[in-house]
């Protein structure tokens, strides 16, 4: 079987206006005014099925710009990406109606999803197991606990049984027993032949899981591979990195941010194509 | 044009299920904080038009009849759908707006939002007309063969709503201030539709440009069993020559920038 999630000269890119007015100009005559910024440049990478892709790196690397890409939540600004069948972002509470109950908002996220009702109905049970909120599930969800919402939430993206998972942070206010039945179930939907793709900053959580590694840096594929490679040379980034000076570190990002402000040619307007399964 | 226009009726056929337990759960969500919920809805309205009934019927008309039609039978006949058209156009316009950050995450066509959240207002609309049958009939004006019409006037009136509604709510994503011009402009279409008073010769051609006054005066037509609708057919031809041109100059809005919407909240 050919790649699971395919990424060809992706980019996205930013305007970043100088008033609301520059905005509709652009939309009218099509030609951009302000300053232009790539939260992900010409980003290319192929992963095949079965495999758990680490995306790693530090604050403003374009790791949220790459979960939103890859959840089809919006489209590229150029390139092609592909994916083979339904992708389900799972980021923190992202979803849920604070005024309907958890009942509610199980059917009504299932709808959304494109389930039928007994599709749903048969799921329910298994999602109220797995949130595991007691009395709570009848009550309405702005009354839960921060914690009780990435329960929920969690508990209804991985049951509706998506063809690639985005985890996005999503683990890192549950406590451990939560994180380890969510890893368990991750590790079920792993055999299965399925992608996952995991956003972290703990470095621990990724080398224990992921199979893969995408190392960000300022919107650029620093490395991609198995993931005991690129965690120690991202390390040792990590590493390099805090023992710069301040001005050093400065010099640095805005070495990289010229790179992220130079406008590419126009290449026409990208797409991101849902393979049916 | 054709194109989009196929496309957008196409979503909207597939996704009937959707908009429609979609719609309930809108509804449902608007209704959950209050104790009384749904009852709020009638009430609001009711008391609305008695403070009207005080003011136009006895203030400024003391009471006397409209075409031998008593005021009150009069102005609730024609007001019944204002209270439907007007929050519809003016949450319709807004609905992407505040609803595609959450539907973004899910893959549905966004097409259908305008859709369920019109719909979501429709079902105290049917309460409002079940109350008004009632008011009609202590009255002394029956239902009767007439009250079908009931069913074409529904039909027009979600369809100006949804073209309205496809067209303004692109619009408004990519430029909020239109939301705030919209609503002035719907707080004043309120005195320029038939409802309080009746204009008459040049006046009353102007103002039937606007396919709302289509609208009130049909509700009102079918309430008390006149003929006006069956006698101005060529004004329902235009009124139907409108939503069309809205509906396909919304569907060509709508197909081109929704692409966009996302990075526009």
């Amino acid at each position: 079987m050919s790649a699971h999630v395919k990424f060809e000269n992706v980019s996205k890119r930013y305007t970043l206006y100088r008033k609301p007015m520059d905005k509709l100009t652009e939309m009218m005559t099509g030609k951009a005014r302000g300053k232009q910024f790539y939260a992900l440049k010409e980003v290319s990478f192929e992963v095949p099925p079965g495999e758990v892709v680490g995306i790693i790196g530090i604050n403003g690397s374009g790791k949220s710009t790459m979960s939103n890409l890859l959840a089809d939540v919006m489209p590229p600004t150029h390139g092609r990406i592909t994916l083979a069948g339904k992708p389900s972002l799972i980021a923190i509470s992202s979803g849920l109606n604070g005024n309907l109950s958890g009942m509610d908002n199980i059917e009504l996220k299932g709808l959304m999803l494109g389930l039928t009702k007994k599709e749903i109905e048969a799921l329910t049970p298994d999602i109220i197991d797995f949130a595991d909120i007691g009395d709570f599930i009848h009550q309405p969800v702005k009354t839960y606990s921060s914690g009780m919402k990435a329960r929920l939430g969690f508990a209804i993206s991985i049951n509706i049984d998506p063809d690639i998972l985005i985890v996005d942070e999503a683990l890192s206010v549950g406590d451990q027993t939560f994180t380890d039945k969510c890893i368990r179930r991750m590790n079920e939907f792993k055999k299965k032949g399925k992608t996952i793709f995991f956003i972290s900053h703990s470095i621990n959580q990724v080398r224990d899981f992921c199979t893969k590694v995408l190392w960000l840096e300022y919107g650029e594929v620093r490395m991609y591979g198995s993931s005991k490679d690129v965690i120690k040379e991202y390390n040792k980034f990590l590493f390099w990195f805090r023992h710069l000076t301040k001005e050093q570190q400065a010099q640095f990002k805005q070495s990289k941010q010229a790179v992220r402000t130079t406008v590419l040619a126009d290449t026409g307007l990208g797409e991101t194509t849902i393979l049916a399964r | 044009m054709m194109q989009s226009a196929k496309q957008v009726l196409l979503e909207l056929y597939e996704n009937l299920y959707l908009i429609f337990r979609l719609s309930l759960y809108e509804a449902k969500s608007n209704n959950s904080m209050q104790y009384l919920g749904f009852f709020w809805e009638l009430f609001t309205p009711t008391l609305q038009v008695a403070v009207y009934w005080f003011v136009f019927g006895f203030g400024i008309r003391s009471g006397a009849p409209i075409d031998g039609v008593p005021f009150l039978p009069w102005l609730v006949s024609g007001i019944v759908v204002w209270f439907f058209i007007s929050p519809a156009i003016t949450t319709g316009a807004r609905s992407v707006y505040s609803k595609v950050a959450m539907v973004s995450k899910m893959s549905f066509p966004i097409s259908t939002i305008p859709a369920y959240v019109i719909l979501s207002l429709f079902y105290r609309h049917l309460g409002m007309v079940l109350i008004t049958f009632v008011l009609m009939l202590a009255y002394g004006y029956t239902p009767g063969l007439h009250s079908l019409w009931l069913l074409y006037l529904i039909v027009s009136a979600l369809a100006l709503l949804y073209a309205l509604a496809l067209l303004t709510s692109a619009l408004t994503t990519i430029v909020r201030d239109l939301q705030n011009l919209l609503m002035s402009v719907m707080r004043m279409m309120m005195y320029l539709t038939p409802i309080f008073w009746v204009p008459t010769g040049l006046f009353a051609k102007i103002l039937m440009i606007n396919p709302l006054y289509y609208l009130v005066e049909g509700y009102r037509s079918m309430f008390l069993g006149t003929s006006w609708l069956a006698d101005n057919w060529q004004y329902g031809l235009y009124y139907w020559g409108v939503v069309l041109t809205i509906f396909f100059l919304g569907a060509v809005v709508h197909v081109r920038f929704r692409r966009y919407f996302i990075d526009y909240i």
